[in-house]
Parts: structure tokens; sequence; C-alpha cells
């Protein structure tokens, strides 16, 4: 039946909800030629009548039509699902992503990535009076500046803004100050305990 | 992902998901070089008095009174509104029926010559939300699979868990602590799941190969 490749490519991107498969090219292609493919049968056929006149083949006409027309619909909604779980990688991840992430992307979606992470990080800068906001950070009201944290991995060494440089290793505690570490809890590094 | 609206949006993937329930219709004037529609047709062209099952996105473009195709009402709602005279509405598994019950309705309700199909879904509609307000707010901990629901009630139900959970934590003030984001969790795990299953392959390749 028309339309169930393209009917494929959203289910199985749902299917793997949240993170990001990698670009089905191979299905996306073959979407393409399938509506390359009812278009000319239908432009032939319109031809066709422009010379006859014979409205038999008007309801195969109008179903093509709407085949082209869902095709076209799954094509885009898979697209823009994707690149909705682009942006939320950003907001997520921050500006670098894990290579295996990076992979799933496609040559326009990777640039796409760099641009919105470029304009999200200029707009950034650009608030705050002119010293920045860091609009990632944050999320919840902070109620105190220093926090407890456990090291989950071995990390290595981080720095802080003072230029104290200390070492993160696993299972280690410290206690940090807490607009420097939130994001490196939010990637699951380290952990914050009470 | 992404949000609910009552008009589903052109990327809709819900919508996607509805528009793609085959229905039944009675083919009412002779269809050339249709007959690729029904698998068990011999000819090329479509028969009147033949029933063909057609997709959604095809048959919402139809009018009602089109000249080739007689739209048949699915035997599910007519069931449901027996069910709903005879017993509680809150019992009908209509997850099982169909997962997209109330979207697939309304798409349908435009070719019901009865008009009956609106009210049976506002009143299916009607009976079930305030048993689905009752137990989204008794469940504490964790989201039970209840599988009695279609999914925007089940949408609602975990949007009811949730704004209650995030209620109490806030009451207790619990919600100081940073959390790790849910996405790099979920991705945490799932490459965790890849080092295991690689560390799986490699330890059967040395047993296999030591039995060599």
């Amino acid at each position: 039946m028309f339309g169930d490749k393209a009917f494929e490519l959203v289910k199985e991107l749902q299917r793997t909800s949240e993170t990001l498969p990698p670009f089905d090219d191979d299905g996306v292609r073959q979407v393409l030629e399938e509506i390359k493919a009812i278009f000319e049968e239908n432009c032939q056929q319109a031809a066709a009548y422009s010379h006859s006149g014979d409205r038999t083949l008007w309801p195969l006409l109008s179903f093509r039509h709407a085949a082209i027309q869902r095709n076209k619909r799954c094509l885009l909604a898979y697209l823009y699902q994707r690149l909705q779980r682009i942006k939320a990688i950003r907001w997520e991840f921050g500006p670098i992503v894990p290579n295996d992430i990076k992979n799933s992307f496609c040559e326009p979606e990777t640039q796409w990535f760099n641009s919105y992470s470029k304009s999200l990080a200029t707009y950034m800068r650009s608030i705050g009076d002119g010293q920045g906001i860091d609009l990632t950070g944050d999320l919840k009201p902070p109620k105190s500046l220093f926090v407890e944290v456990r090291c989950l991995e071995d990390y290595g060494k981080f720095e802080l803004e003072d230029g104290e440089v200390i070492l993160l290793k696993k299972n280690s505690q410290h206690y940090l100050p807490r607009s420097q570490v939130e994001s490196l809890i939010r990637l699951g590094i380290l952990q914050h305990i009470s | 992902m992404g949000s609910r609206s009552y008009f589903p949006s052109y990327y809709s993937v819900d919508d996607i998901f509805v528009t793609q329930e085959k229905i039944s219709c009675q083919v009412s004037s002779r269809l050339l070089k249709m007959g690729f529609l029904d698998p068990g047709c011999e000819t090329d062209h479509l028969e009147p008095g033949k029933i063909v099952k057609l997709p959604l996105w095809y048959v919402k473009e139809l009018k009602i009174n089109n000249p080739y195709l007689i739209i048949q009402i699915p035997e599910l709602y007519k069931n449901v509104h027996n069910a709903i005279c005879e017993a509680e509405s809150t019992n009908i598994d209509l997850g099982k029926m169909n997962m997209q019950y109330y979207e697939y309705g309304r798409y349908l309700a435009s070719f019901d010559r009865n008009h009956s199909l609106g009210r049976i879904l506002y009143e299916t509609c009607r009976q079930r939300v305030r048993h689905l307000l009752t137990i989204s707010k008794n469940t504490v901990d964790e989201i039970k699979s209840e599988n009695k629901m279609d999914s925007i009630e089940r949408g609602l139900y975990e949007a009811g868990i949730r704004t209650n959970t995030l209620y109490t934590n806030w009451l207790q003030q619990k919600n100081s602590k940073i959390r790790p984001s849910e996405l790099v969790q979920e991705h945490s795990k799932k490459r965790k799941r890849f080092t295991l299953s690689d560390d799986e392959m490699s330890s059967s390749l040395q047993s296999t190969k030591r039995s060599m």
C-alpha cells in the first residue's frame, strides 16, 4: 500500500523514545522514490484527461494525490521530530555531545546543531547586562552557594574559576561551588548528596 | 514528545498514527484501475458493492456524499454505545479496542449518517474523566501499567500523577537537589547495555576459541 514505508519511518522513530536513532538514509530515499513514481503516473493521466475529458479515472487520481501528500507529511514529521530531539539534546548535554549520539546525526543535522548551538551561545552572552547568563543552569532555585557532591566516575582534573585544580576521582567527595558543578551533576558525572 | 493540541498539528506523530487506521468502505460506482486496493481482487477495476479497507489519510479527504465510496462506521463505536447504556463505562477496555479511540472517532464522526457518534464520544469521555482524576490522585509512587485507557486518557493520567508528585515534593521541600537530566540518564543506560553486550560477545568468543 502507498504510504506504508513513510509511516514505518515515523513509527520507528517513535519506538526509540527520547534519544536519537541513526538517520534512516535508505528509508527516506525509498519514500522519495515512491513519491516521484506516483507523481509521474499522475502527471501522465492528468495530461490524458486534458485531451480526452474522460473523468472515469478521477478517483484514482485523487487517491494517488492523497498518497503523495501523506508521504510528504510523514517525511516532514520524521525530520521535524528529529530536530526537536536534537534541540533537546543541546539543552541537556550542552554544546559537547557524546560521540555515539553525534554519529546518529546526518550531515545537515550536524550543521543545524552547530548553528543552533552557536545562536544559543550568542544569545546567552548578549543578555544579563553584558555579563551573560547561562540559561541551562540554575533550573531549580539555589538554596546554598556550595553543594556536597560525590564523584561517580573518574573524570580527571577540574579547574575551578578561582584557579584551584581538583582531581575528580571515582567515589571521592567534594564540597564545591554550586554554580560551577551544576552542569557536571546534570551530565551524571557528579552526584548531589545532602 | 510535543504538546497535545486539540487540533493536531501537521507534524503531530499521534495524528499520523490515527490516520494510518484502515476503514471498511463500500464501493458505490465502478472504480477504474483501482483493483490494487483490494488484495483479493482479480480484476483491474473495483466493482460496485465490493468492500475494501482504505486508510484514513485517504478517506478523510472524501466528502460524505461522494459518488464513489460509502464509509462504514466500525462496530467498535456501536459496542461502546451499548456498554455505556448497560454498565459502568469506566470498566470498558478502550486501549484494547483502539489506542486512539477519541481521535479516530473524531475523524469518523463526520461520516456518521445517524449523527450519534459524536454523542457517544462525548458521553464516554464525560463518564471516564472523573474516574481518571480519582485514580491519578490516589496513585502515589510508580505509574502502573493500566491498559484500560486510550492514548489521550493515558496522557491525562500521567500528567495527573506527575503534577501530584511535584506538588507533594514541593510541600515536603524535597526538590532542592540537583538531579541528572533524564536524557543523560537514558543515554548512559543505553551505553551500559551496549558495553555489557560487547563484553558478553567477547567472552563468548573467547570461550568458543577455547573449546576449539
